[in-house]
């Protein structure tokens, strides 16, 4: 059976490559995304607000339902409902978001169009949930204890984020296509 | 693409290296621009006015009421949009320079790479621009939806190619000697 399929895969590798990136898409959106928002929800809330630190003291931890993928950290002085959302819209306010987003979902449909039959696109999975703990750990650093992890996690969801979502795929696309011949990476 | 290339993608420390490398540039970056150059705002400021200006100036022939004020192109009274510091492609660049540093070349060709691909970038978001300049006027119900999807999509697959480009061409001597030593 998995023969076959794998004889017809290669027999149609861009329709398949094509076929199977919808299908990422398709279980992104059904399976990925709902446990991203359950996680911020379900496990990183409640182990940010089991940190008791003199800092930690002065934030409190907001989820909201047009975000739900992301834990935003206020001060406890923000109380009213409208001030709350009005400042988790501000862009300097502190936010862990859940990894795996769409710097996740583009490269990997990327991935496995190009290479239907080789599974990339886990690998780079793989290297997003390391960013995310390391991501998870620096942020509760900023909760813990210094303002300035914040910056340090904001780093790491922009550029460590990017380096990871662009050069992982690079890398793949150069060894598999790059050597003249040499296709397994 | 040269031997340095093929036993740099080989080598798991070379990977390691280039990986620290391309995060240092960042961090550094990351330290400069939050520390100097978003405070100053002059330099986001002059990218958003040039980006506006060269998009207006694209659109143009098509939209006779085309307008620049600053950061700001309108295509008539009604439609316009504005250039943001997170929109002028600053972070972009820096992505791009980060991996061209961090990935064996020789610098001669960086020296010429480098400034090729930041103008290729900031082109590719000229186009952008356009493109959402023309979105907003004709469909301005998938504006927002575009905006973020369209935006990503656009830098990461300019960025992408530009690295793919570089590993082809600038795989130089200056690499081939540390490359070998590891």
């Amino acid at each position: 059976m998995r023969q076959r399929f794998v004889a017809f895969v290669e027999a149609h590798p861009r329709w398949m490559g094509a076929a199977l990136a919808g299908l990422l898409l398709v279980s992104y959106l059904g399976a990925v995304r709902p446990v991203r928002d359950w996680s911020a929800a379900h496990i990183a809330k409640p182990v940010f607000e089991s940190i008791d630190t003199p800092t930690s003291q002065s934030l409190q931890l907001v989820t909201t339902p047009q975000r739900p993928e992301a834990v935003f950290a206020l001060p406890v002085e923000i109380t009213e409902p409208s001030e709350i959302q009005d400042r988790v819209r501000q862009p300097d306010v502190a936010q862990w978001v859940a990894p795996a987003g769409i710097l996740f979902l583009l490269p990997a449909m990327f991935l496995i169009a190009a290479f239907p039959l080789r599974p990339f696109w886990l690998y780079l999975l793989g290297y997003h949930v390391v960013v995310g703990v390391i991501s998870f750990g620096v942020f509760a650093l900023g909760i813990a204890y210094v303002e300035a992890a914040f910056e340090l996690y904001r780093f790491s969801r922009t550029y460590l984020t990017e380096a990871v979502s662009l050069g992982v795929p690079a890398l793949i696309w150069l060894r598999a296509r790059g050597f003249g011949g040499q296709d397994d990476p | 693409m040269s031997s340095a290339a093929h036993r740099f993608l080989s080598s798991h420390r070379e990977l390691a290296s280039f990986v620290l490398k391309m995060v240092a540039v960042y961090a550094v970056w990351f330290l400069i621009y939050d520390l100097w150059l978003l405070p100053d705002g002059r330099l986001d400021e002059a990218l958003s006015t040039f980006v506006a200006a060269a998009t207006g100036w694209v659109i143009s022939p098509f939209y006779e009421t085309a307008l620049v004020d600053g950061r700001t192109v309108w295509a008539s009274p009604q439609v316009g949009v504005i250039i943001e510091n997170g929109c002028n492609g600053l972070s972009a660049l820096s992505l791009f320079i980060g991996f061209v540093i961090a990935y064996p070349g020789s610098w001669a060709r960086r020296a010429l790479f480098i400034p090729l691909g930041l103008a290729a970038i900031v082109a590719t978001n000229i186009l952008r621009c356009v493109a959402l300049l023309v979105i907003s006027d004709l469909w301005p119900s998938i504006f927002g939806q575009v905006h973020g999807f369209h935006a990503l999509f656009v830098f990461y697959l300019a960025i992408f190619g530009l690295w793919v480009l570089w590993a082809n061409v600038g795989g130089g001597r200056s690499a081939q000697p540390a490359l070998a030593a590891a």
